[in-house]
């Protein structure tokens, strides 16, 4: 059911595509900061709320989190290194993951200019790299040779290549270079997130509220492309049609591509708060859309029926729902459901498939806005 | 009183108005300029243009043939990026200097054997840049050549072919820094041939100061005055199309392109492409205020575009910062646009400047920072102007 709905818009748009521009070119040619649509919804507002109360306080979590992680390690004295320190730690690095799922989706401005989430979350993440990498006397963080041995995923393998007792035995072999090592990674995070965060506070929220058009570059733009971007290609694909092999020629399950596969039961816990954190920008607020936070589903709202809004909004709603539910069908270890139970992984992904569809297909050209991500000039 | 009384003397004894006898509003005898000129020219809506007798006047066969010989070199280069794909340099040179290489010529504009060449433009033939050219087609002869004998994976300190993770139709031939040979011919000739030659060859003086009044050889067909000619053989180098427009014809290849690719935020499709026409149009009315307003829209436009099509790039190497092919392919792309710049009269951005941003951007593709990008990105923006554009480039 979803593969053919899926295939009839995919067709639609691949059609449409390349005129697409071209028409937007000739609206704009009359007067670049006239809005395409003829909506009246206050977009002003709407980036104002979006980045006071979802944007900014993720960023301020993740943050927050993150220094935690460093402290943490800071704290621990080498040679003293206890099994329950490493099962504290893999907490806080567990709390911290779940902050970046609520932030990963913010994939622009300040968080792009610093490669935020290839240096934050580029898994699978290579041990023998880290393992090198704990050795050496020096290094040196967001280079592009050393993302698959960076960040979260990283630590996550720093903290479980064993278990928690012989872990905190090879912590405290000074020669391991493990505790010396993860402080550098986790300090490198923190002190990319605190950027990003106070980029964000010192002067990119100003303009981003303050660019309230529809056009490429607009905040409106920015943001949802990120959005689409991240959603199609981190989450859906990332966390789930790669390792069940949807994503793949040969439909061969690739466990060890799942999302921290050597924490081993957070992965889909992941994949929920990252549907939840979509779910969660879309309707401008944590629940289902029922409080006055303006969110993109007022946005589709406002264009009335004429324009495909309400009705989309129905559905976006009814299909967030059903992916929701389909999610917790999931069992961890993913990387174990994939193998055992690849069709019933399928059916969720073909739930997280039609989630693409209305959101960057139909809810954009109903807002009116390009998607600009996979424009390229074909070399 | 007195300060009025000695102003009012004062105009009275210098007369002003235009001085330009080529203006509509010209005054005869206005002996002071005020700045006030208007000219009847206007731009046709096509860079179509004929003399008196209705003969065709626009010819720029030879930028034509150039452009479809860089065409025909770029499509040979790009194939090395299937691996098992080897190249001949002594092809790729043949090429460059079309020396004894037989061209497919899908126009029929016999360019086999015919003295344009690509070599003896690209900066004037100076050897510097030629051999820089030259040293680019061995290095990618000689990659792809091992891509034949079983060394296809490109990595940091290792030539070869980079697969993009994140986009599986994307594959580029690059070298052992990440730099990418077909980039930086392809859009390396861009700059030091075409962009050098609209800018600092045929728009300049030397081609500018000449004859207009008599027609070349109307024997031979040629019933363009030289200074007409010298104009059209610098449109030939931004667009082929005659009915060159955004979204339209002439937007498939080279400046054209990029021009259209960049036009929502530069509009520099629409200005250059009209500023050609408007100043074609003046030359054959022979208004030279007019032509030489154009060449300073032109020289602006080409500075806006390239710079543009830079900074886009380095934006784009910034998002795919975690895509080796991609990041290399873009980072690839931005170099070549930045070097670009020092071939336009008047630029801001002269050949010190391009190699100080350059060296900030380093030369191992595999071994840079965000910071380092960005920094470039934004240094460039703010010498050509484009701050405030940049994020949406």
């Amino acid at each position: 059911m979803f593969a053919s709905n899926h295939l009839k818009r995919e067709t639609g748009l691949r059609f449409w595509g390349p005129v697409l521009p071209f028409l937007v070119l000739l609206f704009s040619g009359c007067d670049p900061s006239d809005d395409n649509n003829a909506d009246n919804f206050d977009r002003g507002a709407y980036l104002t709320e979006t980045a006071d109360n979802i944007i900014v306080p993720a960023y301020a979590e993740f943050a927050e989190e993150s220094q935690s992680l460093k402290q943490a390690l800071d704290d621990l004295v080498l040679g003293q290194v206890s099994a329950e320190d490493i099962i504290a730690l893999r907490e806080t690095l567990r709390e911290t993951y779940m902050a970046w799922q609520r932030v990963q989706l913010f994939d622009f401005g300040p968080a792009i200019n610093r490669a935020l989430l290839v240096t934050t979350n580029t898994y699978p993440t290579d041990p023998v790299e880290i393992a090198e990498a704990a050795l050496l006397p020096s290094w040196t963080g967001g280079l592009p040779g050393i993302l698959d041995s960076s960040g979260l995923p990283a630590l996550e393998w720093l903290m479980f290549s064993e278990d928690a007792t012989a872990t905190a035995v090879t912590w405290n072999e000074e020669t391991s270079g493990r505790l010396f090592h993860a402080r550098r990674l986790a300090t490198f995070m923190a002190d990319e997130a605190e950027a990003v965060h106070s980029s964000w506070t010192s002067g990119y929220r100003d303009s981003f509220v303050a660019s309230t058009g529809t056009e490429a570059g607009s905040s409106i733009g920015e943001m949802l492309n990120a959005f689409n971007r991240v959603y199609e290609a981190n989450i859906r694909k990332g966390k789930l049609g790669l390792p069940n092999g949807f994503m793949t020629f040969s439909q061969t399950p690739q466990p060890e591509l799942v999302e921290a596969p050597f924490a081993a039961m957070w992965s889909v816990d992941f994949l929920a708060e990252s549907l939840k954190s979509c779910a969660h920008v879309y309707f401008g607020d944590d629940s289902n859309g029922s409080t006055n936070a303006l969110g993109l589903d007022d946005y589709l709202k406002s264009l009335g029926d004429v324009s495909y809004g309400e009705g989309l909004h129905d559905d976006i709603a009814a299909q967030l729902s059903s992916a929701e539910t389909a999610i917790a069908s999931l069992e961890d270890p993913l990387a174990t459901f994939v193998v055992e139970q690849q069709a019933a992984s399928y059916d969720v992904y073909g739930e997280l498939q039609a989630l693409v569809v209305l959101w960057k297909v139909d809810m954009m050209s109903s807002l009116g806005v390009l998607i600009t991500y996979q424009d390229n000039d074909g070399d | 009183m007195a300060t009025a009384a000695c102003a009012i003397f004062m105009t009275s004894c210098t007369r002003e108005g235009c001085t330009d006898p080529a203006a509509s509003n010209y005054v005869d005898n206005a002996d002071s300029d005020d700045g006030s000129c208007e000219y009847d020219v206007v731009a046709p809506a096509t860079y179509e243009f004929t003399d008196d007798n209705g003969n065709n006047t626009v010819s720029f066969t030879g930028q034509r043939q150039r452009l479809n010989m860089l065409s025909e070199m770029t499509s040979y280069l790009k194939s090395a990026n299937n691996p098992g794909t080897a190249l001949e340099a002594s092809t790729l040179l043949a090429m460059y200097a079309n020396d004894g290489y037989t061209w497919e010529d899908s126009e029929g504009l016999s360019m086999t054997g015919s003295s344009k060449q690509l070599k003896n433009k690209t900066v004037g033939g100076e050897s510097f840049y030629t051999d820089m050219f030259e040293g680019y087609m061995n290095g990618i002869a000689e990659a792809s050549a091992n891509t034949v004998d079983g060394v296809t994976d490109g990595a940091a300190g290792q030539a070869g072919v980079v697969l993009s993770t994140t986009n599986p139709a994307k594959q580029y031939l690059q070298d052992a820094q990440g730099q990418e040979w077909t980039q930086l011919i392809e859009k390396g000739l861009m700059g030091a041939c075409f962009m050098y030659n609209i800018s600092s060859v045929y728009l300049a003086p030397g081609k500018m100061d000449v004859d207009n009044t008599t027609a070349v050889d109307p024997a031979a067909g040629k019933y363009y005055t030289a200074m007409e000619h010298h104009w059209d053989e610098g449109y030939g180098y931004f667009t082929d199309a005659v009915d060159y427009a955004p979204g339209g014809n002439g937007t498939n290849r080279f400046w054209g392109k990029y021009a259209n690719s960049r036009e929502t935020v530069l509009g520099s499709a629409t200005k250059i492409s009209e500023a050609f026409r408007l100043g074609r149009a003046a030359i054959a009315n022979d208004v030279m205020a007019v032509r030489d307003a154009q060449i300073a829209v032109i020289n602006a436009e080409l500075e806006r575009l390239a710079a543009g099509t830079a900074i886009h790039y380095l934006n784009d190497a910034v998002s795919d910062f975690g895509d080796d092919a991609l990041r290399n392919h873009e980072l690839s792309e931005a170099k070549a646009f930045i070097q670009a710049l020092q071939f336009i009269a008047g630029t801001s951005v002269p050949t010190a400047e391009v190699e100080h941003l350059l060296e900030d951007l380093g030369e191992d593709y595999y071994n840079v920072t965000t910071a380092a990008i960005t920094e470039v990105r934004d240094e460039l923006a703010a010498l050509t102007g484009l701050t405030d554009v940049a994020d949406q480039l």
